[in-house]
């Protein structure tokens, strides 16, 4: 899988909505939804591959994600623990699908690049369960 | 009083070709097992092998990895073996990380972290990959020493009916040491070393209780395919000889059949010498082709030239060897890595031998097989080539073998190796010098329990193959090379 699969960014921004719980978030709910989907991801992906490989796999895909939205480097979490969005002036400043488009960016890249490592056949399930997202809207839905 | 009954111990089958036969049957079912080599020897591969074999919805299988080689490496690298099934992970199957345990250097926490695992999975086959990293240096860590946790963790794993593997870096100097390796039930071990620039990996069971394993080392090959095992023992040859009926066959040279009385006995080892050039393949060739002829499956095993050439070569003395193939007569069978054990050669031709149901093989040649082999096995090329004929005569096939001789020509040595005794019938091929030219001729040494003639015969290799001509009654001093005609010394 692409690390810039358009399908899985779409994906991830579809799972942003449903975790907010409105069809047009806000951008504290799309902070909020970010913080719950990395929170659900990283208690999916550590027992299998441990807390140091999820931290340094999210901390990468927020360093590659930054190349593409510089902005991102005020508002994610630097340290490899932490999920939390920083709701900051900065965050307010921002268009909300930009912010929308650049927090799935993050996730999807955290994705991709586990799927680059041991393949999406086997990280995508661990997706859907840690997101509580079934197969159709999320395997096949990042074809 | 009832009569006493013995307990039937269940055997999984380790999922590596051929690890079965070492262990004994495979791995006791519950048994506490502890695989141990140096990093690259191939024991992660060999417990995924087992896990990927046999867990199932009703045998789910949990492995833990701790701080050597990260999960996502090992899956990523694991993931690349035919055996890796995606389907099972996740569902029958379980990884579980215990890196942060470990890092807290307490074993009870250690402990505790796995016995939550498997409360909540209930697995009947659990790997701890690996072991010696969870276990440091220090005897004592926590409040739980070393043997404790062992002791503890084996019967935790024994109570919930589990098969069990702890993987882990320990130099064998340790494992007679330390008492840890006294609580399993098995303990494989498997080393990895290069010798030259060969690659010489083998397995050893030190222990398997329950179990009858062979004994000794055995070589191990690491493929796409995964471990695969090679047991030093073919069958002994005791083991599989049968009746066979002893009649004439035609070597496909008649000249020759006629010098070894009649032709070779089916089921015997013939040995065709003779210097570069000489037309000992073109000789095999001809003794496989009459086999085919009369509907006898033959293998044809060449360690030299490559099959293409080979068929090649045949066909221009008018053998197409290639449409034998194709009807399932011949299997060609060329080995040549330069790292082979010979337990390796012998499955390869066992195979190949299987495969057709052959009657012949041709080794072509043993110069050949000996340069193919890794150093290390070249010490028991002698017993190995003893093992080989043995378990193929003894079931009725009739084995050609070239060697090439390069002494000098007034050395009546047929090899650098004292393999005479190894086979029933010797052919020497030579060359001499006549009238300005090169000529060749060839002799029967040897005949095992029959008589045969102890003529020096000139032959040619022409476009069908080797023509045997008439004896050398006119020279004297043949095997010197520079022979004179015989009247000369009359005169």
């Amino acid at each position: 899988m692409p690390l810039h699969s358009p399908s899985l960014r779409r994906f991830v921004r579809r799972a942003l909505v449903d975790t907010a719980g409105v069809e047009k978030p806000d951008r504290a709910q799309l902070a909020s939804a970010f913080d719950t989907l990395c929170q659900r991801l990283r208690s999916g992906l550590q027992p299998l591959f441990g807390t140091a490989a999820v931290g340094a796999l999210f901390m990468r895909s927020v360093h590659v994600a930054i190349g593409e939205y510089p902005w991102l480097a005020d508002i994610v979490p630097k340290g490899q623990d932490s999920c939390t969005v920083h709701e900051n002036a900065r965050l307010g400043s921002l268009d909300v699908n930009t912010v929308h488009e650049g927090l799935a960016t993050v996730l999807a890249l955290n994705i991709g690049l586990l799927s680059a490592f041991v393949g999406e056949d086997l990280v995508l399930p661990l997706v859907q369960q840690a997101w509580g997202v079934s197969g159709s809207s999320g395997s096949e839905g990042v074809q | 009083m009832s009569e006493s009954r013995n307990l039937n111990i269940n055997r999984l089958p380790s999922g590596v070709p051929k690890l079965d036969d070492i262990l004994g049957g495979g791995w006791p079912e519950y048994s506490f097992n502890l695989i141990v080599g140096e990093p690259g020897s191939g024991k992660t591969t060999l417990a995924h092998q087992f896990m990927f074999a046999n867990a199932t919805p009703e045998r789910p299988a949990l492995y833990f990895t701790v701080l050597g080689e990260p999960t996502l490496k090992m899956l990523r690298y694991q993931r690349q073996f035919a055996f890796f099934d995606i389907e099972k992970v996740n569902s029958v199957i379980q990884f579980a990380n215990l890196t942060d345990e470990a890092l807290s250097n307490d074993l009870g926490k250690v402990f505790e972290a796995i016995v939550a695992k498997i409360d909540e999975v209930s697995p009947k086959i659990v790997i701890v990959d690996s072991f010696r990293t969870l276990i440091p240096e220090t005897s004592t860590t926590g409040t739980t020493t070393v043997q404790e946790f062992v002791q503890r963790l084996a019967t935790k794993l024994t109570s919930w009916e589990a098969t069990t593997f702890q993987l882990g870096e320990y130099p064998e100097m340790e494992i007679r040491e330390n008492p840890v390796f006294t609580m399993a039930d098995g303990l494989l071990t498997m080393t990895q070393r290069v010798e030259r620039n060969s690659m010489v990996r083998q397995v050893r069971v030190l222990k398997m209780r329950g179990n009858a394993p062979q004994p000794g080392l055995h070589t191990i090959r690491i493929s796409d395919q995964g471990v695969q095992a090679f047991p030093r023992m073919l069958k002994p040859i005791e083991e599989v000889q049968t009746a066979v009926t002893r009649e004439l066959i035609s070597t496909g040279v008649s000249g020759l059949d006629e010098m070894l009385g009649g032709g070779t006995l089916r089921g015997n080892g013939m040995l065709i010498a003779g210097p570069v050039g000489s037309g000992k393949s073109t000789l095999a060739v001809q003794f496989v082709a009459e086999g085919v002829k009369h509907n006898e499956p033959g293998v044809v095993v060449i360690f030299e030239e490559t099959i293409p050439k080979y068929l090649d070569q045949a066909k221009a003395l008018g053998f197409d060897l290639d449409e034998m193939t194709r009807r399932g007569l011949l299997e060609m069978v060329y080995v040549r890595p330069l790292d082979l054990s010979m337990d390796e050669t012998l499955y390869a031709i066992q195979a190949a031998v299987d495969k057709v149901g052959a009657k012949r093989v041709v080794l072509d040649s043993i110069s050949g097989l000996e340069a193919a082999l890794a150093p290390a096995f070249k010490e028991d090329f002698l017993e190995s080539l003893y093992r080989l004929l043995g378990a193929l005569t003894g079931v009725g096939i009739t084995i050609l073998l070239t060697v090439e001789v390069t002494e000098p020509y007034n050395d009546m040595r047929f090899t650098p190796h004292p393999i005479s005794f190894l086979t029933h019938d010797i052919v020497l091929q030579r060359y001499f010098e006549l009238d300005g030219e090169l000529r060749s001729f060839l002799t029967v040494i040897k005949t095992r329990a029959r008589d045969h003639s102890r003529d020096l015969r000139a032959y040619e290799v022409t476009s069908n193959g080797i023509v045997v001509g008439k004896r050398l009654s006119e020279l004297r001093g043949v095997i010197t090379a520079v022979p004179q005609a015989r009247n000369s010394r009359d005169a």
